[in-house]
């Protein structure tokens, strides 16, 4: 999923982490600020880092196949800390993934943190909150934001490996490899995601009111 | 079965990375600023310059150093295999797709099948590529532990709140993923978890899986709150306790010099 080193030319990269760098500026910004007003939020955000790194490596069951496959997490990541701050956390999980696991790289980190952060991060969250504008409920929200979030981060890397490569493979090329697999998994990750939320609204609705996420019942 | 037990190595091979990283040796010694602006100066360089000889070199020193401080080979595997495969696949797919001069040509089922001089070329550099920088940052992180990381990410100004997470991180993914795998054994005794394809079996899975994945979130809220108490009491007032650097000793302005040194003699050798 994630672009190892070595894929992409040295400009792009560097280009990647400029682009990747001005989100992850704003959420830096953010998570100071919210830090000040609360000092549990840095604690906090660490927790739901390894929560989400955690997520990422659980076996998702593909139906039909008989198979299993991992969620990104990052619209999860998204709904739950907002959209900058969720770049941040994917940041540091890719950075922890390249290093610990050979997953992604480190001259590729920029390259895969707006692929995965920043697109997977925002479209997640625009569609959630688009939804619950809608009047959707909260797990059909949280789904269509996992389903889009998800396929949105391949589509990106589709792009960043077409364009940036020192090959002449184009997007049609890459979406034509990631697709088969990954419509099905966005799929499937839209369902845990949704399921998720669900579940955390019905067990313990209080975690969801204290992050902003859904208004306390009366 | 076989990929039952890949899975099960490389996450073995995750958790006992730092520990290995802790250990005595000639390489964990050396101030961790120095590892760090040693490996991103060669992975700079790798992505960088053309050819075959500089990823090839890296290669070949890294995977000496890491035998030599006796990394488990199961470690060096499970980190070697995931790229590794992408590489070969991405190799094979360049063969068979760009390029103009032939290299072999052959038949399946009436279907000519041609491999290309250009698409091995870009396929086998991607491939030492991908191989040289899995190998580099694994050198330094079976050499660094991750506290040390964190420090040297700060000398080199990575904002703090970004080390601050990556630690706390780093922290508690043992913590979440021991209570995780508990949750997940209990759900599999109760037959959560349905080995096969049929659209109910799936559907549980399906169940066990997020109910698995949200109790990891609560979990993961409610130590939240927990290790925020822990950390007050210790004095924690939201900032990162710095425990600086002091002034270079002899050893690390010797290994600055051999660094340069053996940076500069790979990329004069691959030119």
């Amino acid at each position: 999923m994630h672009i190892q080193d070595g894929f992409m030319i040295g400009k792009w990269a560097v280009g990647w982490y400029g682009v990747s760098a001005v989100f992850a500026a704003k959420g830096i910004y953010e998570i100071k600020k919210r830090s000040r007003e609360n000092q549990m939020f840095k604690p906090l955000l660490g927790l739901f880092s390894a929560a989400v790194f955690f997520i990422s490596i659980l076996p998702v069951p593909l139906p039909g196949l008989g198979t299993s496959s991992h969620a990104a997490g990052t619209p999860m990541a998204a709904i739950l800390a907002g959209p900058f701050a969720a770049t941040v956390l994917s940041m540091i999980a890719l950075l922890l993934q390249a290093a610990l696991f050979a997953h992604g790289g480190i001259t590729t980190l920029g390259a895969n943190t707006f692929s995965m952060g920043v697109v997977g991060s925002f479209l997640g969250y625009g569609l959630f909150k688009l939804g619950r504008k809608l009047g959707l409920s909260l797990g059909v929200a949280a789904c269509i934001a996992g389903i889009f979030g998800d396929l949105a981060v391949y589509v990106t890397s589709s792009f960043q490996l077409a364009y940036g490569g020192i090959h002449k493979l184009s997007v049609l090329t890459f979406l034509g490899v990631y697709m088969p697999t990954q419509l099905p998994l966005s799929l499937v990750e839209g369902l845990v995601t949704g399921g998720m939320v669900t579940y955390i609204a019905r067990v313990r609705p209080d975690i969801l009111v204290n992050l902003g996420i859904d208004k306390a019942q009366k | 079965m076989v990929k039952v037990q890949v899975k099960r190595m490389i996450k073995e091979s995750f958790l006992t990375v730092d520990a290995i990283a802790q250990r005595d040796n000639v390489f964990t010694r050396m101030d961790a600023r120095l590892k760090v602006l040693f490996c991103m100066s060669i992975l700079g360089t790798i992505i960088v310059l053309p050819g075959l000889r500089l990823p090839v070199s890296v290669v070949a020193l890294t995977f000496t150093a890491v035998v030599m401080i006796r990394t488990p080979f199961k470690v060096i595997l499970a980190r070697l295999v995931p790229p590794l495969a992408l590489g070969l696949i991405f190799l094979v797919f360049m063969l068979l797709t760009e390029g103009q001069n032939r290299l072999f040509t052959f038949h399946i089922l009436d279907i000519e099948v041609s491999g290309y001089r250009e698409g091995f070329l870009i396929g086998l550099t991607i491939l030492a590529r991908i191989t040289a920088s899995m190998a580099i940052v694994m050198f330094l992180s079976v050499t660094t532990p991750i506290y040390e990381l964190g420090r040297a990410l700060m000398w080199f100004r990575i904002p703090e709140v970004i080390v601050e997470i990556l630690l706390l991180t780093y922290r508690y993914i043992f913590v979440l993923w021991d209570e995780g795998m508990r949750i997940r054994e209990a759900q599999s005794l109760r037959l959560g978890y349905y080995v096969g394809s049929s659209p109910g079996g799936w559907k549980r899975s399906l169940r066990s899986t997020f109910t698995l994945m949200a109790m990891v979130v609560i979990r993961a809220y409610d130590r939240a709150d927990h290790t925020f108490s822990a950390m007050s009491l210790r004095g924690y007032n939201g900032k990162l306790a710095r425990n600086t650097y002091g002034a270079w000793n002899r050893i690390d302005v010797k290994s600055f010099v051999s660094c340069f040194v053996l940076v500069a003699a790979l990329i004069f050798a691959s030119l």
